[in-house]
């Protein structure tokens, strides 16, 4: 099990220099100007300053030269300053938004892992109902329908039209405290963002279950005449499980891609609102930033995933020892 | 075994999430407390509140942290600020003197000096500080305090917008001598001489401001200013019509929604802020600057200004507004679709169908690009394409992001906005000028690519000079100039709506520049606002 943790965290930084260097080479090639967006379109700006720009700022360097100037800073801890955000350190910049992300990431896996467990199980277990068909239906329907749609319609219905919800943002501007986040704002957010996961883990456990439900020693568990709910969550889910714990770690990925689109819909003021206004400002240290540590935490996650998978596995746990 | 694993991991995530919902219950408990709080939504959140590097500064709202040497009246005329007096122009005008009060301290308690002034306008043309306000000072060559009260700005030319450039906000020298002034954390931690102190900045998110209990014009009346960020317009008015913000920047087709409600004043301001579709000089269909002025002919502009802005806008026919002291009437044309027809004929383009004309083969047709993400630039789009091809005219619109419009200077008209209700050199020169019409690096200034003597000529006299009739006679002859080359086809002038909470009185807004939302214009005065109770 060490050997293994150890082994992956060996292979991270070498991860993180290959994704570091293919972002660095996206950016370069993408169509937006980063003179243009520090300056604002149909600005008075003479083509002269500009040059004078680019050059403070070091856009006009080579590639090579700036990737390597990058990697020199990282190693002594620095990840370089934001250029949009007020030339702010990106580490600093990346700290102060991530209490709020991870309060959204946080809060819809648990909504996903709940929900999918919940929904997942009642619909193995009343298999054939009209009940099983609505959960069917409503889980194929949050696969398909694209979450930004969803949550655009989201917000018209449930802040603009009913006034049941805050419209935006993670607390109450009025507050006099320093500003947090609010259950209330988060509730739209955090359920948009775990639709299509909840469905997608409900469908799965669903199916496991089903599968597990065939084998021989539930068979025989029915035969020796244990109750159906019994032999469903004593017998049946925990061997459903072992699969779905390893498939949180990669659903962990989706949900923090997700959070791009989402929080740019509800003015939501965390990382994924921060690496939309990166990507269209081509603020290109606070790109790379945000890409290493969400690069971190997947693998991290994943790692988890794993170990957990280990430990709960009792053919692999025998293996082990 | 494993039921007990996963289940105690939910548990946690769920304390989490209602340690969060705990914190939210004490958030509302306050909010009641905070009668005496403003808030202010804004579209984007300013990201840099130095006035050196952040790129809004000159015409967005926070200037409220800080002073210029001079500030506009009402009436857009300057008066002193941070000055005691008007500058002086010596005789060849290329020296300004000013003399600042003595009785003015930063937000830190230290005096404003005029080392002070001299630091902020040195750091702006100091190529280290990638300013983007150094090409608004490309007639200062120096700086240099003379004694405590007094600052001396050499020119490279006599500059009559100069006092226009004297608004810029005074930074502290001693916080930022020696600093790589754009990453400073000064750019997100400002230390100004104004009205409001910075008291919270959440990235993304709100900015909280407090009265300046010792400004030197007395403490502003209300206490607490909030300005928050809402992107989605229909989002503002939500929060508006809940009471969570006081005050928005709203689109006027929204506005008819909110004067229903009797809690807010909806002002329609005045502004200098045109929408504009540049006509670019190398468009293969473009190019005849009869077929350009012949489009002038066959827009109707009050239309456009009834249908797309819910009346809350004046037709536009150049660069100045109508009522600015440079202003001529020379380009004023009504709506003539019968004269936009006989024009074209004449330029060789005969009708062949009930919407299109061509000549010698080839279709009267162009493309005509809008940022996507602004619905009034759209709308105003649509409606021009649709009254382009009752005249036969073939319009083709395109959503584009800047980024591209940037790339496809030649390949197309493209709507934007301009205006300035300043001295109109500050903008003009460099949108009008051939001096800018080359370089590809360029297409946000001289975007058409006009190459015309006669305007440059123009361009180049106003600047030469200080007395103002005689500048105007210059304006008059740029706009005559302007009107016969028609590069630029100005459609409308925009009315910014802005709601109120009817709590606050004091509201008085001088006519508004191009920047959107809640910018200098409505908020001039802000610290002689006051708020009262909630009912």
């Amino acid at each position: 099990m060490l050997k293994l943790i150890l082994r992956r965290l060996a292979v991270l930084p070498l991860i993180l220099l290959a994704v570091a260097t293919v972002t660095f080479v996206l950016t370069e090639i993408s169509p937006f100007d980063p003179v243009e967006a520090y300056v604002g379109a149909e600005n008075n700006v003479s083509p002269q300053r500009k040059a004078e720009i680019a050059h403070a700022w070091g856009f006009d360097q080579p590639l090579p030269e700036r990737f390597g100037r990058w990697i020199g800073n990282l190693a002594q801890g620095d990840m370089g300053n934001s250029v949009i955000a007020g030339g702010q350190p990106v580490a600093a910049e990346i700290a102060s938004r991530a209490g709020a992300s991870i309060a959204l990431v946080g809060g819809a896996l648990a909504l996903v892992l709940v929900g999918g467990l919940v929904f997942g199980v009642l619909a193995a277990a009343f298999r054939g109902t009209f009940f099983d068909w609505l959960v069917r239906t409503m889980c194929y329907f949050n696969t398909a329908a694209p979450s930004f749609w969803v949550g655009l319609l989201a917000l018209y219905l449930f802040s603009i039209e009913l006034g049941w919800l805050p419209a935006g943002g993670s607390s109450d501007p009025r507050a006099i405290e320093a500003a947090g986040v609010d259950f209330e704002h988060l509730i739209l957010p955090m359920v948009v963002l775990s639709l299509t996961g909840y469905a997608w883990f409900t469908l799965f456990v669903r199916n496991t279950l089903l599968e597990v439900l065939r084998e021989d020693h539930v068979q025989f568990a029915r035969a020796q005449g244990i109750g159906e709910v019994a032999v469903l969550l004593r017998y049946a889910l925990p061997n459903a499980l072992i699969p779905f714990v390893t498939l949180v770690g990669t659903h962990l990925a989706e949900l923090i891609g997700g959070t791009i689109l989402i929080e740019k819909i509800f003015g939501w003021p965390g990382l994924g609102l921060l690496t939309f206004n990166a990507a269209v400002n081509e603020d290109i240290p606070l790109i790379v930033g945000i890409t290493l540590c969400g690069c971190v935490l997947v693998v991290l996650g994943n790692l988890l995933a794993d170990v957990l998978y280990r430990v709960m596995d009792p053919r692999v746990r025998e293996a082990l020892r | 075994m494993s039921r007990g694993r996963l289940g105690r991991a939910g548990v946690v995530v769920l304390t989490l999430m209602l340690g969060a919902a705990g914190c939210g219950g004490s958030d509302k408990a306050d909010s009641a407390a905070a009668g005496g709080t403003l808030v202010i939504a804004l579209p984007s959140q300013p990201e840099d509140l130095n006035p050196i590097t952040g790129s809004d500064n000159v015409y967005e709202g926070n200037q409220k942290f800080f002073n210029g040497l001079l500030r506009y009246k009402k009436d857009l005329s300057a008066e002193p600020d941070l000055a005691s007096e008007m500058p002086t122009r010596s005789t060849d005008a290329k020296t300004v003197t000013v003399k600042l009060r003595d009785d003015v301290k930063f937000h830190d308690g230290t005096p404003l000096t005029a080392k002070d002034v001299a630091f902020t306008y040195s750091a702006i043309l100091d190529k280290d500080s990638a300013s983007p306000l150094a090409s608004l000072l490309d007639s200062l060559d120096s700086t240099k305090a003379i004694d405590d009260t007094t600052v001396q700005f050499n020119l490279n030319r006599p500059d009559p917008a100069f006092f226009d450039k004297l608004q810029i906000g005074i930074v502290p020298a001693a916080l930022l001598e020696g600093m790589d002034i754009k990453t400073a954390a000064f750019n997100r931690k400002p230390i100004g001489t104004g009205p409001y102190v910075l008291k919270e900045f959440q990235p993304g998110g709100r900015i909280v401001m407090v009265a300046n209990q010792s400004y030197f014009r007395g403490a502003p009346k209300i206490k607490r200013i909030v300005l928050t960020s809402v992107e989605d317009e229909n989002a503002r008015v939500a929060l508006l019509e809940k009471g969570t913000v006081d005050a928005a920047g709203i689109v006027p087709k929204l506005a008819p929604r909110v004067r229903r409600n009797s809690d807010y004043n909806v002002l329609e301001i005045r502004t200098a802020d045109a929408r504009v579709a540049a006509l670019p000089n190398r468009d293969p269909v473009l190019r005849d600057p009869a077929v350009r002025r012949a489009l002038s002919f066959a827009v109707d502009r009050q239309k456009i200004i009834d249908g797309t802005l819910a009346g809350a806008g004046e037709p536009a026919y150049g660069p100045v507004m109508k009522g600015h002291w440079a202003y001529s009437p020379v380009a004023e044309k009504p709506y003539d679709s019968a004269e936009a027809e006989r024009l074209l004929d004449a330029a060789g383009w005969k009708r062949t169908g009930a919407a299109t004309r061509t000549k010698a083969g080839k279709k009267l047709s162009f493309t005509l690009m809008y940022p996507p993400a602004d619905s009034v630039r759209k709308d105003i789009a649509l409606a021009f394409a649709s009254q382009m091809k009752q005249v036969g005219v073939d319009v083709k619109l395109e959503g584009r992001e800047f980024d591209v419009i940037e790339k496809r200077q030649d390949k197309g008209a493209t709507v934007f906005g301009y205006g300035t209700p300043y001295d109109p050199d500050i903008e003009l020169y460099t949108l009008f000028h051939s001096k800018f019409a080359t370089a590809d690096k360029d297409a946000f200034s001289n975007y058409p690519r006009t190459t015309n003597t006669a305007i440059d000529a123009a361009l180049d006299a106003e600047r030469s000079k200080l007395d103002v009739d005689e500048r105007k006679q210059d304006f008059v002859t740029l706009q005559e100039e302007l009107a016969k080359d028609a590069s630029w086809l100005w459609l409308v002038r925009l009315r910014h709506v802005v709601v109120i909470s009817k709590r606050v009185k004091g509201v008085d807004p001088q006519v508004e520049p191009h920047a959107h939302g809640f910018s200098r214009g409505t908020s001039w005065n802000l610290e002689d606002w006051t708020l009262e109770p909630k009912r």
